[in-house]
């Protein structure tokens, strides 16, 4: 009960995330009808009512079950493209850390090129440059996130490197592999969970953009933005068609950034 | 330190940081320039008029016209020498310079992020730091809660939200496009984009105001009698302006960036419809300029920002 008071941000937001991930594992439990197949054009744009609690779609889909099957492609971004920054990120920080030198400056080089173009506009021409499909998502956005995880790698493992103990370490023979997961990973866990977390949420707003300015994931397959995209066409008429799934989205984009807020309290009791 | 030698360091911090810009400038063109040339599909062929492309005279002729049938490096080299004497090419859709397509777009945009810059920082700083002052209170609860949720709504929603609400169903403000160019026009843009920014720099604000109320020389300022409001706006305010102008910084170019978006919901001729217009037409002189824009944008943005440091934090040194 303590922990849960002291830590309602992680709390809360840990809430929202399992709840979206559990609706995206048992989505064809919970949807009524198909996402994809259903079409029923005698039943196209139906505000939410008795029968499609959400409304239907201008194919005549229902809403509700397109929503939550949607769950599925933002977590799988979101998820992926995390794990590219972080290893891109983790990797490249590593080496500029322990290596210093022309290698280092390199590579803080590059971060600086990658954080002097926007990543919505740099996803946007990547996007449009290899074609939209969800590969492609992965990649505009995994490759394109990993420079705050890079900083800080970077910063600590300089500072961990020039720590007695592990200096004395590797003067007694330890090897930088060693060095490595013995003592920096362990000091740089916490700091990239967070970024990590924070890094989700940013990754599924902006496929959510790029959904929306027409290079994102293509139908059939629902997603979140796409099915807003759409929808601005009939703002006047069916104004359901952004309204929920946008509140779909703000719920996991919201409950990643609270459980980073609520994280970077736990793990790093300096910052607050 | 004597003034003069400050005065010198400074001066080199300042041509040191611009020669880094500048490289940094030549490696975006370099790469941006050999990721669109990749591009699948022929670009001659696709800015070409659909009914004449099957004739393969025509495409290429195109290609000899656009000097696409050139070798690469060629290509690479030429565009360097021109980018050097400041053109940006001619546009493979619209036959007119590059240059001129951006001149026309870019006064709309620079008018609607700086608009969406003052009411961010304006509205986002005196949020953080009057939830700071009223730190746990229900008021401060509601407006960090809210901030939160602006961070986490997705522009283009909050701005069909907006749209929806205001234009459609109230009838109060114009829905979209420039209209006579009143400002009424640019509320509901400039809101759209200022949101998260407005959230986030609350959220700064607070977490920078408390942590620095927390400073002894706070304490000194309070202990020596100064007036409460003086010690919140000359002690307190002044010194956590730091991470308020990092972030403001490095968000104004998210700002300059998310126009595309706002741009679009709001069929705003600027810089954000001009890139996205000429990426889905393949037209690669013109995305190549809009991108290269921005990233001058961010580059000297980033440059104004350290420089600003100095002037508000006299300890940080550029030796």
């Amino acid at each position: 009960m303590k922990f849960i008071k002291k830590n309602l941000q992680l709390v809360i937001g840990a809430v929202l995330v399992v709840l979206v991930i559990s609706m995206a594992i048992f989505a064809p439990l919970f949807a009524p009808y198909d996402p994809i197949e259903d079409t029923n054009l005698l039943n196209s744009l139906i505000p939410p009512g008795e029968n499609f609690i959400l409304g239907t779609d201008i194919q005549g889909r229902d809403m509700l079950s397109r929503i939550i099957f949607g769950a599925r492609i933002s977590l799988l971004i979101g998820i992926v493209s995390q794990l590219i920054n972080t290893f891109i990120g983790t990797l490249l920080g590593l080496i500029a850390g322990l290596y210093g030198g022309k290698v280092d400056s390199f590579i803080m080089n590059l971060t600086n090129v990658m954080l002097s173009i926007p990543a919505l506009i740099l996803a946007l021409a990547i996007m449009a440059v290899f074609g939209s499909n969800v590969i492609n998502i992965f990649i505009a956005l995994g490759f394109t996130m990993w420079t705050h995880t890079c900083r800080v790698t970077r910063a600590q493992t300089l500072s961990i490197k020039e720590k007695e103990y592990v200096q004395a370490a590797v003067a007694s023979g330890a090897s930088k592999i060693r060095m490595v997961v013995k003592h920096i990973l362990p000091n740089i866990i916490s700091p990239i969970i967070v970024i990590a977390t924070f890094g989700a949420a940013s990754a599924i707003l902006m496929e959510s953009s790029l959904s929306f300015l027409g290079v994102g994931v293509q139908p059939p397959t629902p997603t979140w933005g796409q099915m807003m995209s759409v929808g601005r066409d009939y703002i006047w008429t069916a104004p359901w068609l952004i309204i929920y799934p946008g509140i779909a989205l703000i719920t996991i984009v919201l409950g990643l950034n609270l459980m980073g807020d609520g994280l970077r309290d736990l793990l790093d009791p300096h910052i607050k | 330190m004597s003034s003069l030698v400050y005065h010198n360091i400074m001066i080199s911090y300042i041509i040191s940081r611009l020669l880094q810009s500048i490289v940094t400038l030549l490696v975006i063109v370099t790469l941006l320039f050999f990721l669109l040339s990749i591009l699948p599909g022929d670009a001659a062929l696709l800015a070409g008029d659909p009914r004449m492309t099957q004739d393969p005279e025509v495409i290429a002729n195109m290609r000899a016209k656009w000097g696409l049938d050139r070798p690469i490096h060629i290509r690479y080299l030429d565009y360097m020498y021109n980018l050097f004497k400041g053109n940006l090419g001619v546009s493979f859709l619209t036959n007119t310079s590059v240059n001129s397509l951006i001149a026309n777009a870019f006064p709309h945009t620079f008018k609607l992020v700086l608009i969406s810059f003052l009411i961010s920082t304006t509205i986002g700083i005196f949020l953080g730091f009057v939830a700071a002052m009223k730190r746990g209170s229900f008021a401060d609860l509601i407006s960090m809660f809210l901030a939160i949720v602006g961070i986490s709504a997705p522009r283009f929603w909050v701005g069909l939200m907006l749209m929806y609400f205001l234009s459609v169903s109230l009838n109060l403000l114009p829905s979209g496009g420039l209209g006579d160019g009143s400002l009424k026009f640019m509320i509901l843009p400039a809101i759209t984009l200022s949101i998260p920014l407005i959230a986030l720099l609350a959220r700064t604000t607070r977490s920078s105001v408390i942590e620095v109320t927390r400073e002894d020389y706070v304490r000194t300022a309070r202990a020596k009698g100064l007036l409460e409001n003086a010690v919140r706006i000359k002690h307190i305010l002044r010194n956590s302006l730091i991470p308020i102008i990092t972030i403001s910084g490095l968000q104004l170019g998210g700002l300059l960036a998310n126009t595309v978006i706002v741009e679009k919901i709001f069929s705003l001729p600027g810089m954000g419809g001009l890139v996205v217009d000429s990426i889905h037409r393949r037209d690669l002189p013109a995305v190549q300029g809009c991108i290269l824009i921005f990233s001058l944008g961010f580059i000297l943005i980033n440059l104004l920002i350290d420089l600003l440091y100095g002037y508000l934090d006299p300890r940080i040194s550029y030796g």
